[in-house]
């Protein structure tokens, strides 16, 4: 949906239009809902949270002054319910991972073992199911960065207005993000041992 | 290797399109002679697609959910029923509905009990029309959704009660050939899964999908859309025309799908404005988006 069709409907909306909001759910709820489930890792508590996160956007939908895209707006509702859903779960916000800081660590991915390509490692590691565990590992704000990134396909400057960050900020963080899960897939599993001994400096970057 | 970590980050922004073509250009020859940026290239370039695909379809409830709720709160802040007494009143129709549809299970109870829960479901309907404000207006929305999770899982269900819908369906002759309908039938079978109770008067029978006909109409497919939503989009009135004299301005068709249904809405463009044909209704409305704005509105 463009900006002007969000505008549109918003409008309908804010004037009454009640089931024109239907509109918005239609056109964003497979994402808003994937965002969600890779937040919360589970369907159930991801329907809880779209649908949660909808409803706030309804109920504030007098303060969107359309700055943003509305869809930057809604992930950004849905990000923050997630985010204050685990947080009442009793995990905290920044995993104890040092990672965020941290600029010095370099990515080994040794793919000096001749009997496979990096392609087919990479293959092996990239099953949807370890790339979920990895995003769960990741701290709260990368993951949901990356998420904003590869499910939503927003830009940098709309994950900047979403999130209310700098523009630096963000592409730095979305690599550190993608940094990290890349390292936990290494770990996570079987890495090859051959590769595992001849890296002298040891494969973990975390 | 450390000359490589300026370059980690440009990765990144590689992967995303942020470099200029300038940028671009130089990092690739590095990631040429850099075995371990290669790596990580494609790495980072693995990691997104395989995030970004194989998203999971939304619950098929969560947009009823939604709008109900928010329905809920609508009327919540301007009814002036007591709380009480509406909460009274939709719970009788909740156990009414609820009731009917456990009758319409029975299948081997005969065909007067369908029937009966056929009748019982619409009498509910029109009790929790009656009861409430104008703004339940919006209500029968609901009650198909609060009708159909229940019977959601009685897939049995549908082929009996459309036992009463398909006997009226031959009735109705198709509006574009004027011929009967029996061209058409074979081919709609799954549209007969559409639930024909309660709101027979919101969804109305099944459509009757067009076959073969008139010369190359556009189509478009709107997935996980009902009628419904489509009518919200298109905002439209019912127009004094009839559909055989429409006919000659047919330009497209639009394919609903969802779980639950299957429509095909015929457009018609005449002096640049939009109508379409309500399959539900067999009616023909004019509706207050142009043809070029409802394109655009579905090339996105």
């Amino acid at each position: 949906m463009t900006r002007e069709q969000e505008l549109t409907i918003v409008r309908r909306v804010q004037h009454g239009d009640v089931n024109a909001f239907e509109l918005l759910v239609a056109a964003y709820e497979k994402n808003v809902f994937n965002v969600a489930l890779q937040m919360v890792g589970n369907r159930e508590d991801a329907q809880d949270m779209a649908q949660e996160a909808f409803l706030k956007a309804y109920n504030s939908l007098s303060s969107f002054r359309g700055d943003s895209k509305f869809s930057s707006w809604l992930y950004r509702i849905v990000s923050n319910v997630c985010l204050d859903f685990k947080r009442r779960q009793g995990r905290r916000p920044s995993s104890s991972l040092t990672v965020e800081d941290d600029e010095g660590e370099t990515l080994e991915l040794d793919i000096a073992d001749e009997s496979q390509s990096p392609e087919a490692l990479l293959e092996r590691k990239l099953t949807r199911e370890a790339v979920r565990r990895g995003l769960q590992e990741l701290p709260d704000e990368q993951r949901q960065i990356l998420l904003l990134r590869e499910i939503q396909g927003m830009s940098y400057e709309e994950i900047g207005e979403a999130m209310g960050l700098e523009e630096g900020t963000v592409k730095s963080r979305i690599f550190r993000a993608r940094k990290n899960l890349c390292a936990f897939l290494l770990k996570d599993g079987n890495i090859p041992d051959s590769i595992a001994s001849r890296n002298p400096r040891g494969s973990d970057v975390l | 290797m450390s000359q490589c970590e300026n370059y980690q980050e440009l990765i990144s922004r590689m992967v995303d399109g942020d470099l200029s073509a300038l940028e671009e250009a130089d990092l690739a020859r590095h990631i040429e002679t850099c075995p371990d940026c290669a790596a990580l290239f494609q790495a980072f370039s693995a990691l997104s697609s395989q995030i970004g695909k194989d998203l999971e379809e939304s619950p098929f409830d969560l947009r009823d959910n939604v709008m109900a709720e928010i329905h809920r709160e609508e009327i919540r802040r301007r009814n002036r029923i007591p709380t009480i007494l509406r909460s009274v009143l939709s719970a009788a129709a909740c156990v009414a509905l609820i009731v009917g549809v456990y009758l319409g299970v029975s299948i081997t109870q005969g065909k007067n009990l369908v029937t009966a829960a056929y009748d019982a479901a619409p009498a509910a309907a029109e009790e929790n029309t009656a009861a409430a404000e104008e703004e339940v207006r919006a209500m029968p929305e609901d009650a198909p959704a609060a009708a159909e999770e229940a019977p959601a899982e009685e897939a049995a269900d549908a082929p009996t009660l459309q036992a009463n819908a398909v006997e009226a369906a031959p009735e109705n002759d198709h509006p574009l050939l004027g011929m009967g309908s029996a061209a058409a039938a074979p081919e709609e079978t799954t549209q007969e899964e559409t639930e024909a109770e309660a709101p027979a008067e919101a969804l109305g029978e099944t459509a009757e999908d067009e076959a073969a006909e008139a010369p190359a109409l556009e189509e478009w497919e709107l997935t996980n859309w009902d009628l419904s939503l489509l009518r919200e989009l298109l905002k439209g009135s019912p127009e004094e025309r009839s559909a055989e004299e429409m006919a000659s301005h047919a330009f497209g068709r639009i394919h609903l799908q969802n779980l639950r249904e299957e429509y095909s809405v015929l457009l018609y463009e005449e002096d640049g404005v939009l109508y379409y044909l309500d399959p539900a209704e067999e009616t023909v409305y004019r509706s207050a988006l142009t043809a070029e704005e409802l394109r655009a509105f579905l090339a996105a």
